[in-house]
Formats: structure tokens, C-alpha cells, sequence
């Protein structure tokens, strides 16, 4: 139970997963949309989550850094329990707002919309989470934001705004944003669906790179190549329910489940 | 007119001629008459007593009055904005007190004249005369002094005002910060942004946008219902200074018109405020 009382700071063991979900549902209203996940996430793995549209992809995605509210289950990113702490006879305490903030900063999103500020330049978008929350500011952190902006390969962009960006270029901005706080988790929420076809490219190649370096990922998408070739495992899910899971060779290369082979057939 | 280019890059622009608008010449050309008759007409109308106008425009009385007009928009104005601002939070709090309590208000200040509410706020020290804060039901007394000492027609006006624009302005900006995309607080949010600053950095600047235009539109009424607050009574503002000189003088038209240039010359600036504050909140809208 250490880990469940441990606050934000505390570290984990080593050797820990990076993420972990047990037993976790979902529902909105009467639709029961998660209907009891489990997964494990190891340090460095790269995790592709395929399936049909409201098959609940998206929603453990956005429950893990609780911008949805689980019914049941538990979450554990670097083995910190997510939203709630446990005091010393057990008994679960919902974090406050700021908690929560706190330990959303490990983690990072991408959205399927890019979500930029529109209001701020490029540069700003990226400088403005380690502004607020780690109160950085000046050359230094100046910088590390351009640094950022040239992993993207988007250098001579950092002045424009969001809205003089085309579709591909606002979300390799989005990563560079979501990595701008050095997260330990990144979150991909179908990165390349809003974009033209001729877009894709550019930003599953960021994703790529972002792989190489050893980050932890989990990433929803209908690319279903693309989580052939980066994932170490793919997860194919449907109903809520995790149907099949396995390196990409085996859910999409040789699926066992009738359901998989439905799906992949019709979107490869 | 600008003539239009016939070509370029060697390539010769279609020439065609364009359509006769007759409809459109014939009432641009009544309007043109018409207004020469109104313009010829106030000039060369005694009644209007142009010299007189001329003679209390910058009148101290008129002047002093104009300091007061616009201290109640002001202050009025900015005691609604806040005022509002606590509104729009409550009424989204999850807390039903709080929201009821925010909506009962807005029902009450909305639905009621503003002529009856300054007669109300006028009376307010004849309905309370003390002023004493402490438990209901004749409980401990914290504070009590008489109402005479901290009230007065000025803070009457001010109130009267301000309440009732508050309710105004909370309706505008809910309608502002409903208008940002839900995919903007979550951007915030998976970053870890704390609440305060997101709604700070991020909401508010967006909703500005939204809310500044009926904002402006409120500035202005506001300017002009100050002319309201003699059901105060309140007797330093414009309206009630012109129109007590005009009544000894027998003449209403010349001060009517003094108030009259006054009231549209704030407009004007007001207007030019609020065309800058659009354009310092429309940065990174898509061209």
C-alpha cells in the first residue's frame, strides 16, 4: 500500500511501470464505455492503442491524466496513484486542484485538435507551462523552447501564431509544448486525425524521433502502419474492453480474435 | 474612385460596364437633400439659440457637472464589471447556493426597472437607518453605525447603477467564456496550468474578444442612464444641471443641445477606447 499513500514527490520503486491501470471503468451517464481495463506500461515502452470509434481508446487516454473521472479502478503513473492519496487507515481522499495540476505536469497530451493557445505565439505556447509552474523565465528558458521548436523542425516558426500554421505544423507545435515541462509519459490522442493526408508524414516522424529517445508513450491512433512499426505492443480494443494485445506482429500481423481481423480488414 | 487595373503581366482584364443602380442614385440623392435641409435649417432657426449654446458649453456649472456624469459611469461601470465577473464565477460554481444565489440576483436586477431601483437605493437609509452587522434572530452584534455616515446620494447613484449593470454584464460574460472551445481549459489542464491561471492566461484573454463589443455597449448606456439617477436624488450629473439652468432661463432647446454635444462627444471617445482594446484582444485571429 506504500505507493497508494505516497504523495506527488514521493519516488517509486525502480523497476516500477510507468503506467498501470487496474481495473478501471468508465461510464458516461448510462453508457458504460470502459468496462474494466487492465494495463501496464513499462519504462520506454511505446504502447499503440487501435479499435473502432467509441470503442474507449480515447477515454482511458484522457483518464489517466484525469481530464476524465473513473467510476471504479485504479491508475498509477510512476507509481503515483492518480487523484486520490490514501490516509494511514486506508481510506481514499480525492487530491485537491492543485495536486491533481501537480501531477499532471508528468505527463504530457497531444490532441487530435492541437488545442494551441491562439492568443500566443508559437514560442509563448511553449514557454508558458514552465513560466506558470516552474516560475523559469529569460534566455535560459528561451533557449530550451527553441530547442524544442528545432526537434519539431519548426525554428523559424516561433513568432507566428497558432492561426498562420498549417494543421501539421500546429501539432508538431502541440508536441513541442507537451514536452516542454520534460514529462515522463507522453499521451497521443489521435495526433494525425485532423490533418490532410499530406501532413501526416511530419508529425508521425516527430513521434518517431520522440519514440527513439526512450520516451514513454501510449498513442491512440488509425494509423494503423505507423503502430505496426513504432509500437512495442498494440493494443486492439472494442465495446470497452481490451480484445487483444500483443507486439504488432501478433495483433496485426497474425490476430487471433475475430473482431481484430473484422476491423484491420477494413481499414487496412 | 480608384480605377481598377485593365491588365497585367500581359494579360488584358475583362472590360465590361457595370450596372446602373438607379434605385440606389435616386435615395442617395433625397439623403443629400434632405440633409442640406437639416443643416440649413438649424443654422438658420433662431429657436435653436445657438449663441446661447455657445455661451454654456464651457460653463463651470456644465463642466463640473460633466466631472460627476463621468465618475458615475466610471465607477459604476467598474463596480458592475466586478461584480459581475463574481457572478459568471458563482453561477458555474458546483456549490447550488452559489449558483442560486447568482441567478436569483440577476433575475431580481434584470427585471426591475433601473429608475425604481435608484428611488429604491435612494430610500435605502430611511428604510435602514442603522447599520449593524451580527447574528440573526437577536443574536451578537459586530458592528453597528448609522447608515447617514457612510451613505449619501452619491453612493446611492452608485450603487443603484452598478448593481443593476452587474447583472447585465454577467449574462455577457458567460456568453464570452462560453464561447472558448472546451479543448482549450484541457490544454491547460494536461499541462498542469493551475485553475487561477489558466482561466487568467488563457480564458479570459480569449473571451475577451467576445465580450469587449457589448461591453463597449454597455459603457455607453451606462453613460447615458447616469441621466437617470435624479430618482436618487442625485443633482450633479449633466441632464439635471443643464435642465435646472434651462429652466431659469426659459430656454430647454440650447442646453438640451449642450448636453447633447457633451454626451456624444464621451460616445465618440468612448468608442475609439473600445476600438483599441479589440484591436490588443484580436491578436492571433485567423486573417
Amino acid at each position: 500500500m506504500t505507493s497508494v499513500m505516497s504523495t506527488v514527490e514521493t519516488k517509486p520503486a525502480a523497476g516500477a511501470p510507468m503506467v498501470e491501470l487496474r481495473g478501471v471503468h468508465k461510464f458516461f451517464g448510462e453508457n458504460h464505455v470502459l468496462k474494466g481495463i487492465d494495463l501496464s506500461v513499462g519504462r520506454g515502452q511505446v504502447v499503440a492503442l487501435i479499435g473502432p470509434s467509441g470503442s474507449g481508446k480515447s477515454t482511458i487516454l484522457r483518464s489517466i491524466n484525469m481530464l476524465e473521472q473513473i467510476e471504479a479502478g485504479e491508475i498509477y503513473v510512476d507509481g503515483q496513484r492518480m487523484g486520490y492519496r490514501a490516509d494511514a487507515q486506508g481510506e481514499l481522499h480525492d487530491l485537491t486542484e492543485k495536486q491533481i495540476a501537480a501531477q499532471r505536469r508528468h505527463i504530457g497530451m497531444v490532441f487530435q485538435r492541437f488545442n494551441l493557445f491562439p492568443h500566443m505565439t508559437v514560442i509563448e505556447n511553449i514557454e508558458l507551462s514552465p513560466k506558470l509552474t516552474q516560475r523559469r523565465h529569460g534566455p535560459a528558458l528561451r533557449t530550451e523552447a527553441m530547442e524544442l521548436l528545432a526537434k519539431v523542425g519548426l525554428s523559424e516558426k516561433a513568432d507566428a501564431y497558432p492561426a498562420q500554421l498549417s494543421g501539421g505544423q500546429q501539432q508538431r507545435v502541440a508536441i513541442a509544448r507537451a514536452l516542454a515541462l520534460n514529462p515522463d509519459l507522453m499521451l497521443f490522442d489521435e495526433p494525425t486525425s485532423a490533418l490532410d493526408p499530406e501532413l501526416v508524414g511530419d508529425v508521425l516522424h516527430v513521434i518517431r524521433d520522440l519514440a527513439e529517445s526512450g520516451m514513454t508513450m501510449l498513442i491512440v491512433t488509425h494509423e494503423i502502419g505507423f503502430a505496426r512499426t513504432i509500437a512495442d505492443q498494440v493494443l486492439f480494443m472494442d465495446q470497452g474492453i481490451i480484445q487483444e494485445q500483443g507486439t504488432p506482429d501478433e495483433v496485426i500481423g497474425h490476430p487471433k480474435e475475430q473482431r481484430t481481423r473484422d476491423f484491420l480488414s477494413k481499414v487496412l | 474612385m480608384l480605377r481598377k487595373p485593365t491588365q497585367r503581366d500581359g494579360v488584358d482584364f475583362i472590360r465590361s460596364r457595370p450596372v446602373r443602380h438607379l434605385g440606389r442614385i435616386i435615395a442617395a440623392v433625397v439623403l443629400i437633400y434632405l440633409a442640406v435641409c437639416l443643416i440649413d435649417g438649424m443654422r438658420t432657426n433662431s429657436n435653436y439659440h445657438w449663441d446661447v449654446v455657445g455661451q454654456y458649453l464651457f460653463d463651470v456649472r456644465i463642466m463640473r457637472s460633466l466631472v460627476w456624469t463621468l465618475v458615475l459611469t466610471v465607477i459604476s461601470m467598474a463596480l458592475g464589471i466586478v461584480l459581475a465577473v463574481i457572478l459568471s464565477l458563482m453561477r458555474e460554481s458546483r456549490n447550488p447556493v452559489n449558483s442560486s444565489v447568482a441567478n436569483i440576483w440577476i433575475w431580481f436586477f434584470r427585471g426591475t426597472p433601473v429608475y425604481t431601483q435608484l428611488l429604491f437605493w435612494g430610500l435605502f437609509a430611511v428604510l435602514y437607518p442603522k447599520f449593524t452587522l451580527g447574528l440573526p434572530f437577536g443574536g451578537a452584534t459586530f458592528l453597528s453605525v448609522d447608515t447617514q455616515q457612510f451613505y449619501n446620494a452619491a453612493v446611492a447613484a452608485i450603487l443603484g447603477l452598478g448593481l443593476n449593470e452587474s447583472a447585465y454584464l454577467a449574462e455577457i460574460f458567460r456568453a464570452g467564456f462560453q464561447s472558448i472551445p472546451k479543448g482549450q481549459m484541457e490544454a491547460a489542464d494536461a499541462l498542469g496550468l493551475p485553475r487561477r491561471q489558466a482561466m487568467w492566461r488563457i480564458i479570459l484573454p480569449q473571451a475577451m474578444r467576445v465580450i469587449i463589443p457589448p461591453t463597449g455597449n454597455e459603457a455607453i448606456g451606462m453613460l447615458k442612464t447616469t441621466s437617470l439617477v435624479l430618482a436618487v436624488p442625485f443633482t450633479l450629473e449633466i441632464t439635471y444641471v443643464t435642465n435646472a439652468i434651462a429652466n431659469r432661463l426659459y430656454l430647454p432647446i440650447p442646453l438640451l443641445l449642450v448636453a447633447a454635444i457633451w454626451y456624444l462627444l464621451i460616445t465618440s471617445i468612448l468608442m475609439v477606447g473600445q476600438y483599441f482594446l479589440e484591436k490588443k484582444f484580436g491578436k492571433g485571429v485567423a486573417v
